[in-house]
């Protein structure tokens, strides 16, 4: 007789890691600017922390969304570093946010060798009290992130297809 | 020489176009695959093609099949503009016509090494 599968008590490491090293590779590699990586915390509060965000969904062998959010005047700042215009053109800083989240997330996919993934077109939100609900089923894991252009927050919600939600714990 | 942009991200456009034009190009923007080929038949001279990957609409590798289907057009060299997610279609992408390819994120002399590579072009000196 089979056991029920038990429920996942952790995220995973192997679904964070790689978002996190494609977080340093564009911000310390392109832009040169290196990043300090504050200590992962479960969200359980769906309101957006900054307000600029750039939200990816991912569907596949795991399920989930990518979300950066930046204060409006970092966002300013890294989308200046990245386009090396100041000020950036006019409706520039929303596209180039989404941009920087696709090559974000892009980068994090390739990374996530064995499973099979499908990304979405970056949306971006701002404004100020607007909420970015998780994907259902697993824990939103925010990763405060800082830089010499100011803070900035990575927030990941990730699960297997399918599979059980992710019971709440953080500090991987 | 007379290029095209194809990438839906203004962002991505901006940073090709100031690159190409600071080398003495012209260059063209469309910001899907569809109009694209819209461009594309009507400046039908174009040496050569930046194409993103993801795009609505008409992504990059199906308006790549497409150009490629057109003899008019057997001229024009396209590099495949990718982020590391889709490094693995490049192949696919190369076996099915394209030139060369270049991922994102780019610096401007990163792109003009594979323009000149592709276009067998000698960089302008500084």
């Amino acid at each position: 007789m089979s056991m029920p599968a038990a429920p996942q008590t952790s995220v995973r490491v192997e679904y964070m890691r790689p978002f996190i090293d494609s977080l340093k590779a564009l911000f310390e590699g392109h832009l040169r600017q290196p990043l300090t990586i504050g200590k992962p915390f479960a969200r359980r509060d769906a309101r957006a922390p900054y307000d600029v965000s750039a939200v990816i969904a991912f569907t596949g062998t795991v399920v989930g969304r990518a979300v950066i959010s930046f204060p409006m005047e970092v966002a300013q700042r890294v989308v200046t570093a990245y386009l090396q215009i100041d000020p950036p053109p006019p409706g520039a800083l929303h596209d180039c946010v989404g941009e920087l989240a696709n090559i974000i997330v892009g980068r994090a996919k390739s990374s996530l060798a064995n499973q099979s993934i499908m990304i979405s077109p970056p949306t971006v939100i701002a404004g100020r009290d607007y909420q970015i609900a998780p994907q259902r089923g697993a824990i939103c894991v925010s990763i405060p992130i800082t830089c010499e252009l100011g803070p900035m927050q990575f927030d990941i919600s990730i699960a297997p297809a399918g599979g059980p939600g992710f019971q709440e714990r953080c500090g991987t | 020489m007379k290029m095209l942009v194809i990438d839906d991200s203004m962002t991505a456009r901006l940073i090709v176009k100031r690159a190409l034009e600071s080398e003495g190009h012209t260059v063209l923007e469309a910001p899907d695959g569809a109009v694209g080929l819209t461009v594309l038949q009507v400046n039908p001279r174009i040496d050569a093609i930046i194409l993103d990957w993801n795009m609505p609409v008409m992504n990059g590798f199906d308006c790549l099949t497409e150009i490629r289907s057109n003899p008019a057009y057997n001229g024009i060299k396209i590099i495949m503009c990718t982020t590391e997610a889709e490094r693995g279609q490049v192949v696919r992408a190369i076996k099915s016509g394209a030139n060369g390819y270049v991922l994102k994120p780019f610096t401007p002399p990163i792109l003009m090494a594979a323009v000149n590579k592709v276009m067998g072009t000698v960089p302008q000196p500084a």
